[in-house]
C-alpha cells in the first residue's frame, strides 16, 4: 500500500437496520476517503449514523449498499474468515465502555488479540503500554484502574497487532475532560510516530478539532468534511 | 494454548459457586460409576475367591431353592434345611467321588441381637483334606497392654502359643436317634421300628449287647446320654418283657414321683411300677455309669416311635450331684450343665472372629446359644357354658439362651473368607449344642475329575433312598449369583447412566448460561479479531476443566468413600442373601483410568453446543447485547 493512497474509501454507502416490518436508514449513502496515517474527527448528533460507519469500517457489520473498501480490500467481497483477518491484523477498535476483560490483566488483555494472532511477543505488549503511560501498572486488573487507565489499556490493546486504521467510537465518552484531553493527546502522537490512520468519533466539539479533519454526519449523510 | 487455560480457569473462577455445583454433579456421576465398575471388578474377585476358598467342587444339600441353598453354602444364612448323615455313606459309594466332608452349619443370633455366630461342625479328617488351604495361624496376635507408668493402655502383638485343631471326641455312650431327628433320652420301652446309629442293642431276653444292624420288631432298652439329661420324654403304649420274663404292657401313665402304671389296652386291668423296680431294670442294665434315667418313650405307631412331650416324673437323679440339675417349676430336670471345665467343647475360631472377641490360644469362650423351648404355661379361660374360670395347661415356644462353654484350641490364619468369621466345632459337638443330631446341612464332594460333573448329578438324583437332595455345583452357584448381581449391575448401570445424562444437561446448561451472560465480552473478542474456533476453543476448554475437575472429584469420593459404600450395599446385599467376605469393591488403576476419561469425554460432548452457540455469535449483535 502506498503512502498517499488512502486507506478508506466509501462510495454511496448505505445501511439499512431490518427492525422486523420497519426498516431503518442508518446511512443514507456516505462518500468518504481517508489517508494513510490522517487524523479524522466524525462528528454528528445521536442518530447520525458515527457508530454504524466506524462498525463497518471495523468490519464487524455489513452494509447494505454501495462501496466500502478498507486498504485497498472491498469488504463486501469478503468472507467471514477474511473480515476477521481484518479485525485482527489491521484494525483497531476502541470503545466508549472501554470492554476490558475483567479477569485479566491490563498487559494479559493486550496480550489476548495478540494470542489469537499467535504472536507471543511479551516485549511487545509491555512495550506498548508503555508507550500508553501504562508501563507501571502492567499487572492490574480493569477494576483497579481508573477509567482514563483503563482506556489508555483499551487503546494498547487495541494497536497489539500494529493495525493500520485504529477506530474508536466515542472514546472519551465515559471520561472527564482531562482524561479526554490526554486521550487524544496520545491519539495525536500515535498518528504522528506510528503513521496510525485514526478515525475517532465524538460529541465533543473542542476535541474533535483536535483531528487533522472533520467529518459531519447528520441523518446518514456526510453535512460537511472540514480540512483542518 | 496457555492464555485459553488462563481465560477459562478465570471465567470458571469468576463463578465460583456454579462452578463448584457443576463439578459436584459431575463428581458425583464419575463417583457412582467409579464405585459400580470397582463393584463389579471386586464382587466378582470376591466371588471367586470364596468358590475357590471352598476346596470342593459340589455340595449336596436338602431340596429348596438354589439361591437359597447358594446363599446357605457360601453366607450360612436363610432357613435351613437338613439331610441325614447316613446320606455321607450313601454318597461314598460313587465312583467318581474321591473325598467327601460332612457339614452342619447353624447360626445363633448374639445375646444383644447383632449379628450371628456363624457355627460349622466339621469332621476334621475329611474336611482338612478337602480344604489344605485353611491352617492353624501361629499364635500372634494383639494384645492390650498397659503401661504402669502412664496407666495408657495400648495394643501390641505379641507371640501366643501355636494353636491345633480339636482333638476328636467320642461320645459317649451311644445314643438311639428317632427319624424326626431328636434323641431318646430315657429309658425305652416298646416295640416297632426305630432308628439307631453304632449303638448297642440290649435284648432283654438274652440281655446281651449286640451290635447287629437288624431292624428289630422287638423291646428295646435303650441307655440315655449322660449329656442328654433334658426331658424328650414319653407316653406310650407297649410292652417290655423284663429279664425274668415279665412284661410290662399297654398305657404307660405317670402316678406320680416314685410310680409308673400300665394299663392293659385288652383287659384295662392296670398295673403299676414302682421306682424300685425301674430301678432293678436298671440296675441290670448297669446304668450306675452316671447315666441319668429321665424318661419312658413307648410307641407302636407306623412311622417309628411316637415322642411326647410328657416329663416323666421318674428321674434317677440321685447318681448326679443334684446341684447341676435345672429344675422346671414342675420339679423336673430340664437342662444339665455341659459347661464343666473339662467338659469344655473345643472350638477353632476364624481369624476374624479371634479378633472380634478378642480371645487367644487357651482362652475358655463362652456363647449362649439361642434355643427354641417349650414352655408349659397355664392360661385363664372362661367357660362358655358355666361362665367359670379355668385354668388350662399350654405349651408355649420360647427362646432361650443356653450357655455353653468353649475352650479356643486354635485360631485359623487369615484367609479373606467367610471362614474369618466362622467358629468350628467338631459336627458331633455340634449337632449336641443345636439339638440336630444326625442331621447335616451339607456334603461338600470333590470328583476325580470335574467333567463327569453332569454323569454324577444325573446318579444322584436317580438314587431315589438319598431322599430329596440337591446337587449343587459350586461353577453353578457362581453363575447364579453373577446373574442376578448382573442384572443388579444393569439396574445400576441405568441409574448411573441417569447420573451421568443429568450431570451432562448440568454442565452444558452451566456453560450455556456463563456463554449468555459473556455474550458482549465473546462480541468484544471477536471485535479483537479472535476467530470462530479461538471462541470455540476457550468455551470448550472450560466444559473440559469442569468435567476433569469433576473426574478427579469423583475418583476421590469413589476411592475415599469406597469403604462407606461397601457397608452401604453390605447391609442392602444381606438382605438379599449373600455377600462375599472380604473387599468387594477394588479399584484398578484400568477403572480409574476409564471414568477419568469417561469424564472428559463428557466434557468435550457437553462442551460442542454451547461452545458452537458462543462461536456462531455476531460480533457487533453481541456487543450491542449488553447495552
Amino acid at each position: 500500500m502506498e503512502n498517499n493512497t488512502h486507506v478508506l474509501k466509501t462510495e454511496n454507502l448505505k445501511k439499512v437496520y431490518k427492525l422486523y416490518a420497519e426498516e431503518i436508514v442508518a446511512l443514507k449513502g456516505v462518500d468518504v476517503e481517508v489517508k494513510k496515517g490522517e487524523f479524522v474527527s466524525i462528528m454528528g448528533p445521536s442518530g447520525a449514523g458515527k457508530t454504524t460507519f466506524l462498525n463497518l469500517t471495523g468490519c464487524l457489520d455489513k452494509h447494505t449498499d454501495g462501496n466500502l473498501e478498507v486498504l485497498g480490500e472491498n469488504l463486501g467481497s469478503l468472507n467471514e474468515g477474511q473480515l476477521r483477518n481484518m479485525r485482527l491484523h489491521h484494525l483497531g477498535f476502541v470503545f466508549q465502555e472501554f470492554f476490558l476483560i475483567k479477569e485479566l490483566t491490563a498487559l494479559e488483555n493486550v496480550q489476548l488479540p495478540m494470542s489469537f494472532a499467535n504472536n507471543k511477543d511479551m516485549d511487545w505488549a509491555k512495550h506498548i503500554l508503555e508507550r500508553v503511560g501504562l508501563g507501571k501498572r502492567i499487572s492490574h486488573r480493569p477494576k483497579e484502574l481508573s477509567g482514563g487507565e483503563m482506556q489508555r489499556v483499551a487503546i494498547a490493546r487495541a494497536l497489539a497487532n500494529k493495525p493500520d486504521i485504529l477506530l474508536a467510537d466515542e472514546p472519551t465518552g465515559n471520561l472527564d475532560t482531562k482524561n479526554a484531553q490526554s486521550i487524544y493527546d496520545l491519539f495525536r502522537q500515535l498518528g504522528k510516530e506510528e503513521n496510525i490512520t485514526i478515525i475517532a468519533a465524538t460529541h465533543n466539539v473542542k476535541l474533535a478539532y483536535q483531528a487533522d479533519r472533520v467529518v459531519h454526519l447528520r441523518e446518514g449523510n456526510v453535512e460537511k468534511d472540514e480540512q483542518l | 494454548m496457555k492464555k485459553y487455560l488462563n481465560l477459562a480457569y478465570k471465567n470458571l473462577y469468576r463463578r465460583k459457586i456454579r462452578s463448584i455445583l457443576t463439578i459436584g454433579g459431575v463428581g458425583v456421576a464419575v463417583a457412582v460409576l467409579v464405585s459400580l465398575l470397582g463393584f463389579n471388578s471386586g464382587y466378582r474377585k470376591a466371588l471367586n475367591r470364596d468358590i475357590d476358598n471352598m476346596g470342593y467342587q459340589i455340595l449336596v444339600t436338602a431340596k429348596g431353592c438354589p439361591y437359597e441353598l447358594a446363599t446357605v453354602a457360601l453366607a450360612g444364612t436363610g432357613s435351613l434345611r437338613y439331610l441325614t448323615d447316613d446320606t455321607v455313606a450313601k454318597i461314598k459309594e460313587d465312583k467318581d467321588v474321591v473325598e467327601l466332608t460332612p457339614m452342619m452349619m447353624n447360626a445363633s443370633v448374639k445375646e444383644d441381637g447383632n449379628g450371628f455366630y456363624t457355627f460349622w461342625g466339621i469332621d476334621l479328617d475329611s474336611y482338612t483334606k478337602l480344604r489344605p488351604m485353611v491352617k492353624i495361624a501361629n499364635g500372634k496376635h494383639k494384645e492390650k497392654i498397659t503401661d504402669p507408668a502412664t496407666g495408657k493402655e495400648t495394643e501390641k502383638e505379641v507371640d501366643g502359643p501355636m494353636g491345633r485343631w480339636f482333638n476328636p471326641v467320642k461320645l459317649e455312650p451311644d445314643e438311639v436317634y428317632l427319624k424326626n431327628g431328636r434323641i431318646l433320652t430315657g429309658l425305652i420301652v416298646g416295640e416297632g421300628q426305630y432308628e439307631k446309629s453304632g449303638s448297642k442293642e440290649l435284648d432283654p431276653l438274652t440281655g446281651e449287647f449286640t451290635e447287629t444292624k437288624k431292624a428289630f420288631k422287638t423291646t428295646k432298652i435303650m441307655l440315655p446320654s449322660r449329656l442328654y439329661t433334658k426331658t424328650d420324654v414319653v407316653g406310650i403304649t407297649g410292652f417290655v418283657t423284663l429279664k425274668d420274663n415279665t412284661q410290662i404292657k399297654g398305657d404307660v401313665t405317670i402316678v406320680d414321683n416314685n410310680t409308673i402304671k400300665v394299663t392293659s389296652q385288652e383287659t384295662k386291668q392296670e398295673k403299676t411300677y414302682t421306682k424300685a423296680q425301674i430301678q432293678k431294670i436298671e440296675d441290670e442294665l448297669s446304668l450306675k455309669d452316671g447315666s441319668v434315667v429321665i424318661g419312658v418313650l413307648l410307641s407302636e405307631t407306623e412311622d417309628g416311635y411316637n415322642v411326647a412331650d410328657i416329663p416323666l416324673s421318674y428321674p434317677n437323679i440321685e447318681e448326679i450331684d443334684s446341684s447341676l440339675v435345672e429344675t422346671d417349676p414342675q420339679g423336673n430336670p430340664k437342662v444339665v450343665d455341659h459347661n464343666k471345665s473339662d467338659d469344655a467343647i473345643e472350638i477353632v475360631l476364624g481369624w476374624e472372629a479371634a479378633q472380634i472377641a478378642f480371645i487367644q490360644v487357651g482362652q475358655k469362650l463362652t456363647i449362649k446359644v439361642r434355643e427354641m423351648d417349650k414352655e408349659k404355661t397355664k392360661e385363664k379361660v372362661v367357660d362358655p357354658v358355666s361362665g367359670k374360670e379355668a385354668e388350662v395347661e399350654k405349651f408355649v415356644e420360647k427362646a432361650v439362651f443356653n450357655s455353653y462353654t468353649f475352650k479356643v484350641v486354635g485360631i485359623l490364619e487369615r484367609g479373606g473368607s467367610k471362614d474369618d468369621g466362622s467358629y468350628f466345632v467338631q459336627l458331633e459337638q455340634l449337632q449336641r449344642v443345636f439339638k440336630k443330631y444326625k442331621m447335616l446341612t451339607g456334603i461338600g464332594i470333590k470328583l476325580k475329575d470335574l467333567a463327569t460333573l453332569p454323569m454324577f448329578t444325573d446318579r444322584m438324583y436317580a438314587r431315589k433312598e438319598l431322599g430329596e437332595t440337591q446337587v449343587i455345583s459350586l461353577a453353578e452357584v457362581k453363575g447364579t449369583i453373577l446373574n442376578l448381581v448382573q442384572t443388579a449391575k444393569i439396574l445400576v448401570m441405568a441409574v448411573a447412566s441417569i447420573a451421568i445424562f443429568v450431570a451432562l444437561i448440568g454442565v452444558m446448561n452451566t456453560i450455556l448460561m456463563s456463554v449468555f451472560e459473556r455474550t458482549q465480552e465473546i462480541g468484544i473478542m471477536k471485535a479483537i479479531g479472535a476467530s470462530k474456533f479461538d471462541i470455540f476453543r476457550f468455551i470448550w476448554l472450560e466444559t473440559i476443566i469442569i468435567c476433569a475437575l469433576g473426574g478427579v472429584f469423583g475418583t476421590l469420593i469413589a476411592v475415599f468413600g469406597g469403604k462407606g459404600i461397601e457397608k452401604l450395599i453390605r447391609v442392602v446385599m444381606s438382605r438379599a442373601g449373600y455377600v462375599p467376605a472380604g473387599e468387594i469393591i477394588s479399584f484398578t488403576p484400568q477403572i480409574i483410568i476409564t471414568c477419568f476419561i469417561g469424564a472428559i469425554v463428557l466434557g468435550i460432548l457437553s462442551g460442542i453446543w454451547p461452545a458452537y452457540r458462543a462461536a456462531k455469535m455476531r460480533p457487533i449483535e453481541a456487543i450491542r447485547s449488553g447495552e
